[in-house]
């Protein structure tokens, strides 16, 4: 099958993978599990206007943020000082073409089985420690697209959490005007 | 004219000091100085597109403003090399293409922009890592020329310069041309070229909503003359959608990049200075050098990129984030041999095919292993390397290790390009290209092509002003 999954294109394999996910979890996706069961540490605020994701992508993304970015990030994220979901769905409304592409896969990140995706049962359901080993094995699986599955995960979560003035805290930038650092960046050594 | 970047604004400037009645449609919204916060999130938003290959995953990022771009480059300046130039015209029959028909508009565009030696006083401890490095290897280095005026050194070029002080398009060729009368429409997406008869008739575009980037109405200027420079992601779209297809998106070659950080004993403060001021050229292959092809170039250690671009995630990544004010950063400016295309997908996007060649990789590598040799030469503590899953390299004896890895698109952490060109390039024959050495269409009257799309290829350097040169080129014909 790997051999099969190599050939596809990033569509073809999403087609597939929902397909294999769909068989797995079917009767979870099909009682209309969508907003059940979403755990409140990963959900969106009430208030929240969503306008790509939904809330169970939300909340997929949220929690693969949350792994993503460490844990001093993970507990900021936790804190509601940064919400890169609620950027990363800001920033990809803007973006044509790329938002059906994001619910696709975290929707496959969610729902989706081995072999596609290392686990039983949301994503979002998972430990911590269950987490962290389907996004390694997205990370360094062969298949190209569970390769690119995560690469655009971390790319977005990165520039979704980094890009937050909260996330200062995490980095030591002391945000974008500080004279006193900008002299100091320019002391050429003779 | 269709876009207003580093193609599009030149050839508006020009064509309305000519006379011409210029209109220019603008997908992108339009920002003036004082809206650059230096807010990333905020900025990122608002500035800049991004897509990938499908085939590779190479992550593709392009202005997406007025002033296109040049609002979001990082204010380097390279005159148009020889070499390419030579190419071009021997390999792609574009015998006008001469050093000579550049030398006035490089010149033209070296004064408008306000390119500028970068001396000392812009050089940040990021660029000394490098200086350093290269000095002690006996490299090739130098500062590069940048487009700024009065540069107070915030390390916010690429994120629209706050100060004012990048000479972009927006604050150049733009004003230039509406001083001229060209009026400029921002939020207006050309959907499609109208043709009758063999000439062009009309553009239709959909205006864009401010906030949401929706369609919220239509627009349909008759002209008689349509200049298209809508960026190489765009051109060959619009192009196709306008059942233009027959050589369009075809060809398209870009400048693959990856990052290197690496962690020294004392602050670097990477993230502020000029996000790019000093390259080691001893690898090059223009400009007189005769390396393997690609340059090295100090890079800002902006948070966000740095963290989308170092390797892994988790523990280990915040870890190395946390070191952020000790990182120096350095990217890899590779002349490609790859050629890619641009089809559209069945909503109309651009859906682009960009597989690196095996030499390509082969030369990435070479150039993330030299980039930790100078870092290293440098004293850094550890250098990291752009492939998921590589631990950091803390001697030369753990570079070793570099050469069993694989060295593929997606292993590697972040490998991505910001220097796109081709997709409706200019050739010698109707069979090779979209448009004639001029730009011309080759099948349709009045239309013509000034942005990057119409590059044959690559430029092994930073390309606004060979961008910005060739569009004053092209304009100059049109007006004639």
């Amino acid at each position: 099958m790997s051999e099969a999954v190599d050939s596809m294109d990033r569509r073809g394999f999403l087609r597939f993978a929902g397909s294999v996910a769909a068989l797995g979890t079917g009767a979870l996706f099909a009682a209309g599990c969508e907003r059940a069961g979403i755990p409140a540490e990963f959900a969106p605020p009430a208030d929240l206007a969503l306008r790509v994701l939904s809330p169970r992508s939300y909340a997929t993304f949220q929690a693969a943020a949350m792994r993503l970015v460490g844990p001093r990030g993970a507990a900021a994220v936790r804190a509601r000082r940064i919400d890169p979901a609620a950027a990363a769905d800001a920033w990809v409304a803007r973006l044509p073409g790329l938002g059906a592409t994001l619910r696709q896969g975290l929707w496959l990140l969610e729902f989706g089985v081995p072999p596609l995706v290392a686990k039983w049962g949301p994503f979002t359901a998972l430990g911590a420690g269950a987490q962290d080993r389907v996004l390694e094995n997205l990370m360094e699986s062969r298949w190209d697209v569970k390769r690119d599955l995560f690469k655009g995960l971390k790319s977005l979560a990165m520039l979704a959490c980094y890009a937050q003035p909260a996330a200062r805290e995490l980095t030591g930038y002391p945000g974008p005007f500080d004279r006193a650092g900008i002299a100091e960046a320019m002391r050429y050594p003779a | 004219m269709i876009g207003s970047g580093a193609g599009g604004a030149p050839v508006a400037a020009r064509l309305a000091a000519a006379g011409r009645d210029v209109l220019v449609l603008e997908a992108g919204a339009r920002w003036s100085t004082a809206d650059f916060t230096g807010e990333a999130a905020q900025m990122l938003a608002r500035l800049m597109k991004a897509t990938s290959a499908h085939d590779s995953g190479m992550e593709l990022y392009a202005g997406a403003c007025v002033g296109g771009s040049t609002v979001v480059n990082d204010a380097l300046c390279w005159r148009p090399p020889p070499e390419i130039l030579a190419g071009w015209r021997s390999d792609h029959g574009l015998s006008g293409l001469t050093d000579a028909a550049f030398a006035p508009r490089v010149d033209e565009v070296w004064r408008e922009i306000s390119a500028t030696p970068t001396d000392r006083a812009h050089l940040n401890r990021n660029a000394h890592c490098l200086e350093l490095g290269a000095a002690r290897l006996g490299w090739a280095a130098e500062a590069m020329p940048r487009n700024v005026r009065g540069c107070v050194n915030l390390g916010l070029c690429n994120l629209g310069c706050p100060s004012g002080a990048k000479q972009s398009a927006l604050l150049s060729w733009l004003p230039r041309a509406e001083r001229a009368g060209a009026r400029v429409i921002p939020l207006a997406r050309a959907e499609r070229i109208e043709v009758q008869a063999g000439r062009v008739r009309a553009v239709e575009a959909v205006k864009l909503d401010a906030a949401t980037g929706a369609a919220v109405g239509r627009l349909r200027v008759e002209a008689s003359l349509v200049v298209a420079a809508a960026g190489v992601l765009e051109t060959p779209a619009l192009l196709l959608r306008s059942g233009l297809g027959a050589r369009a998106g075809i060809g398209l070659q870009f400048h693959s990049s990856v990052y290197v950080s690496a962690r020294f004993r004392e602050p670097v403060l990477g993230f502020y200075g000029p996000t790019m001021a000093y390259a080691v050229t001893e690898f090059s292959d223009v400009h007189g050098r005769s390396g393997p092809g690609f340059m090295i170039e100090s890079v800002a250690a902006s948070p966000t990129v740095t963290a989308s671009s170092l390797p892994g995630f988790g523990s280990a990544h915040e870890r190395a984030m946390e070191a952020l004010p000790y990182l120096a950063r350095a990217v890899v400016v590779l002349r490609d041999r790859t050629r890619g295309r641009l089809e559209l997908s069945r909503a109309g996007t651009p859906r682009v095919s960009y597989a690196p060649v095996a030499e390509d990789l082969a030369r990435l590598r070479e150039a993330v292993a030299r980039i930790a040799r100078l870092y290293l030469a440098a004293g850094a503590l550890e250098v990291y390397l752009p492939v998921n899953g590589l631990a950091p390299v803390r001697s030369e004896a753990d570079l070793a290790g570099l050469e069993a890895v694989a060295f593929a698109p997606r292993a590697l952490s972040l490998l991505y390009a910001v220097h796109l060109f081709g997709g409706a390039a200019m050739a010698g024959t109707r069979a090779a290209g979209f448009c004639d050495e001029s730009g011309r269409a080759w099948d349709v009257a009045g239309l013509y092509v000034a942005d990057a799309s119409s590059l044959p290829g690559n430029t092994g350097a930073n390309p606004q002003v060979t961008i910005m040169a060739n569009a004053l080129r092209i304009a100059d014909g049109v007006a004639a």
